[in-house]
């Protein structure tokens, strides 16, 4: 076929912002939890949305025993608890006959063999050009094996053959230090091209997120404050209100930095300090984004003291009711050190931004569940308005909400009507739910729409995640050296230990009260 | 997202002056502060100003009971124009308001102006509304009518000048070929962004013949197709029309000539870069407002054909008995109206490929020749 019939000049213009191609879907844990939660029912709304590829298919491919049939129960009992959108009688025969299930084990070469039949005998039926997308929902340790196991099978296309493409889906946590993450790395890169494999991580899959980029470049007002001669500080803020619940087995392993910071926190930060992309290109953008993560300045013994806090939830009270300290927990050792919380001061050393502490803030068993970016500006000059030092100004602050009520505020100073001057701050907020009255797609949706899209600009590239590993490295060096120390508490359902306070006061500032 | 759902309601309207109509919408505004209990707020989000220009009282019905959920989606200062009978000879106005509820706060999402108006005064309503209009914020026009806006006399001017983007639909049309020249016409004179809702309509359909199509699934199919032939509702033929016209755009397909040939038949010959190609449209006597099937045929390396059909269940589907392409389907559910017109709000930018479609769609109304049966 000449390149022109290579073209298809109907998609032109149809599908913003990606037109995602013919391709199965295989998901490796096909049957397990991220499965019915997430991608099952994200699958099942693009579906509705008229987004998905015509040609289309999803292969469950997990140990457990099931048929095509009870794979498209597990699907449905999925679909109706967690969906945004539900099915009926109508919609759901359309999503069922897609769906299909293989048995086997990740480590056999045999179940690789059944799977390439089995995908060998699906794709016809729907007219999938050999397209395929492997979605590794499975536990960190089973990455390697599987990916090897793939290109073992021949079920792993060239990427610079031009013909059918074969892509990759990776979860995180990639590894638990920067040693394991360059060996998952490693196994990944001998079998798939760097193009090939999509790091997700689901926060840069949020509305807010995208709109971070939006909000600073779309927008003359602000950019030209972003830096350090008008901005006073940063705030991120990732709390949940829940305990460790059923996580324990792999959260006692991880524990809130390798959880939270090392991905989450640390690709928000880079999106807040990124400097202007010339382009939205993939690439250029995550160029961009590692340049932050190059600019931090490195965490060492003198100042991992001052810098960093880390703590544990202990026994409280959540929503009236009496809950266990996280020691106490089910499958949490009674004497392990690992961290529920942690806070950070962190600078960026660059030109934007040299002087300006980001402080980071994660745990679980706080307060509320609430997801936040928070620049506070400077404050205004003592004179005039903001003469008294008894009572100075509120700073003004844009808050950029992730979770749970997507959106942004902007707090202003302003006169209250009178005669004198009296100046009160007021909020002026926008919430995404409210203005635009409808249901966002998931963050899950959005990314495998853009895996089937070939649109990597939301994933993490090899080299940022390294990066955030070799930044954390020194912590979790001084962490293990110290493993006995004895860790500071907060009581559940409070904002974090003292000592996290002072971190933060110490520089003459506080946390945000969210 | 988890938004919580929210409870929308509306003020009901009152009676005022056509001078009047800000100062009314300042005291609904502050009454509605006054309601509030302490420590909670009336905010006001407002992206658009929206005329709604409607030629009929049932047009202008029918309208009314979608502003709540349209604004809901895209809050908006709308103006709810309505052509009424002569002996009004006056415009008279009404003002409402439309709002949401929110963990216990309030979003006022619309302030409506209702204007009723006698056809002979439409050329004052540009004095009426530009004064209304809020500043900073794009303005426009949803053509509610089922008239040709270019054929409807002056009103569509005199609104269209005060608007940044205007939306029409040209499904209903009672003279498709005439309104199409028309419509094209005007829309290629045009600066701004203009939107045809039947375009909206159409976008399953053209996922679907995307999707289908696509080199990696049929090989060849696009650039050697060498028929098409389409069935459509009642009032569907603009649709069908805009649906070839994007195809022939997309693939250089060239209209030599076309003849109605009965009162529901319509035909066209089209040279392509392979060869010739005939499309044939046929209006079915019942059924929905859509392009209910669509067959087409190719030749070259694999020739093939594929047929596909707007079902009841209002999915598009691939009929396996009449293709040689695997069975697909997509959905291609009705979106409410107000549902389109929130989402076009949003948009403010030209659409090239509608523009090039209807381009196409004014040349094959320009070798349309009618026979006398």
């Amino acid at each position: 076929m000449s390149a022109a019939e290579n073209t298809n000049p109907l998609t032109v213009g149809l599908s913003e912002p990606v037109l995602p191609q013919p391709c199965t879907l295989v998901i490796f844990g096909g049957a397990g939890d991220l499965s019915g939660r997430k991608l099952l029912p994200a699958i099942f709304n693009l579906g509705l949305d008229g987004v998905l590829p015509a040609n289309f298919a999803v292969l469950g491919f997990s140990i457990e025993e099931m048929d095509d049939a009870e794979y498209r129960g597990f699907a449905r009992r999925g679909v109706e608890r967690f969906s945004r959108q539900q099915p009926d009688e109508e919609n759901w025969p359309n999503y069922e006959r897609q769906l299909f299930y293989q048995s086997g084990s990740f480590d056999d070469p045999a179940a690789y063999e059944a799977l390439k039949q089995r995908l060998d005998e699906i794709e016809p039926q729907f007219g999938i050009p050999g397209n395929r997308i492997f979605y590794l929902a499975i536990p960190p340790r089973l990455i390697g094996v599987c990916a090897q196991q793939l290109k073992a099978a021949g079920l792993v296309q060239d990427e610079a053959s031009g013909g059918p493409f074969s892509r990759i889906i990776v979860e995180k946590p990639i590894g638990r230090d920067l040693q394991s993450a360059q060996e998952v790395n490693e196994i990944l890169g001998e079998c798939f091209a760097e193009p090939q494999i999509y790091r997700i991580d689901h926060y840069l899959g949020k509305e807010t997120v995208q709109n971070i980029l939006v909000m600073r470049f779309g927008n003359a007002i602000f950019e030209p404050l972003w830096n350090a001669k008008h901005i006073d500080h940063v705030q991120i803020t990732v709390a949940e209100d829940e305990g460790v619940g059923t996580r324990a087995g792999y959260y006692d392993r991880a524990g809130a930095l390798r959880d939270m910071v090392q991905n989450h926190i640390l690709q928000l930060l880079s999106l807040v300090a990124m400097e202007p992309p010339w382009t939205m290109d993939a690439d250029v953008i995550r160029d961009h984004r590692l340049d932050v993560l190059h600019c931090l300045r490195p965490l060492n013994i003198e100042n991992i003291e001052a810098d960093v806090v880390r703590a544990q939830y202990a026994h409280g009270f959540f929503q009236g009711d009496d809950v266990p300290g996280y020691r106490r927990e089910e499958d949490v050792a009674s004497d392990s050190s690992t961290e529920t919380y942690v806070a950070l001061r962190v600078f960026i050393d660059n030109w934007r931004w040299a002087g300006v502490p980001f402080y980071i803030r994660t745990g679980k068993r706080l307060p509320k569940r609430v997801s936040e970016i928070a620049v506070q500006f400077k404050d205004v000059p003592h004179i005039l308005f903001n003469s008294d030092n008894d009572h100075p100004l509120d700073p003004n602050v844009l808050a950029l909400r992730l979770q749970p009520d997507e959106g942004m505020s902007l707090r202003i100073a302003t006169k209250m009507p009178g005669s004198r001057v009296q100046i009160y701050p007021v909020k002026m907020d926008f919430r995404y739910g409210s203005t635009f009255g409808d249901q966002s797609p998931e963050a899950y949706e959005r990314l495998l729409l853009d895996v089937m899209a070939g649109d990597a600009t939301l994933f993490m590239r090899r080299d940022a995640v390294e990066a955030s590993w070799r930044w954390i490295q020194p912590l979790l060096d001084a962490w293990d050296r110290g493993n006995n120390r004895w860790l500071p508490e907060y009581p559940s359902s409070t904002w974090g230990p003292v000592e996290s306070d002072r971190l933060i006061e110490n520089d003459g500032r506080r946390w945000r009260v969210l | 997202m988890s938004e919580p759902k929210s409870a929308g309601s509306s003020i009901s309207a009152t009676r005022v002056n056509v001078a009047d109509i800000e100062q009314a919408l300042d005291r609904l505004w502050t009454a509605l502060h006054a309601e509030e209990e302490a420590g909670h707020g009336l905010t006001r989000a407002c992206m658009s100003n929206l005329i709604i220009a409607c030629q009929t009282e049932e047009q202008a019905r029918d309208v009314t009971e979608r502003i709540p959920e349209l604004v809901e989606r895209h809050p908006a200062r709308v103006f709810l124009l309505t052509a009424c009978a002569p002996k009004v000879n006056s415009i008279e106005a009404e003002v409402s308001a439309h709002f949401r509820c929110s963990e216990g706060n309030r979003q006022l999402c619309a302030e409506h102006v209702d204007i009723r108006f006698d056809p002979a005064v439409a050329g004052r309503l540009g004095s009426v509304l530009r004064p209304l209009l809020i500043g900073d914020l794009t303005t426009t026009l949803w053509w509610a009518s089922n008239q040709p806006p270019p054929l409807s006399g002056g009103l569509f001017d005199t609104l269209a000048e005060l608007a940044d983007q205007v939306i029409y639909d040209s499904v209903g049309w009672p003279n498709p070929a005439e309104g199409v020249r028309a419509m094209t016409r005007w829309v290629m004179g045009e600066e701004r962004p203009v939107f045809n809702l039947a375009w909206r309509y159409l976008k399953p359909w053209r996922r679907i013949l995307a999707q289908v199509l696509d080199p990696a699934v049929a090989p060849g199919a696009l650039q050697n197709i060498d028929s098409v032939s389409i069935e459509h509702g009642p009032h569907a033929l603009p649709m069908a029309w805009l649906l070839i016209g994007w195809l022939a755009a997309r693939l250089q397909w060239k209209p030599q000539k076309g003849e109605v040939q009965s009162g529901s038949d319509v035909s066209w010959a089209f040279r392509t870069p392979r060869g010739d190609l005939r499309v044939k449209i046929h209006r079915c006597s019942e059924g929905v407002a859509q392009v209910r099937k669509l067959k087409l045929a190719w030749q070259g390396a694999v020739p093939g054909r594929a047929s596909f059909y707007y079902g009841d269940d209002h999915w598009l589907s691939l009929l396996p008995e009449e293709s040689t392409l695997p069975a697909t389907s997509i959905p291609a559910r009705k979106v409410p109206v107000e549902m389109m017109i929130a989402a076009q709000l949003a948009h403010r930018t030209k659409d090239a490929l509608f523009e090039q479609s209807i381009a196409v769609a004014q040349i094959m109304a320009g070798v349309l020749n009618r026979q006398s049966h």
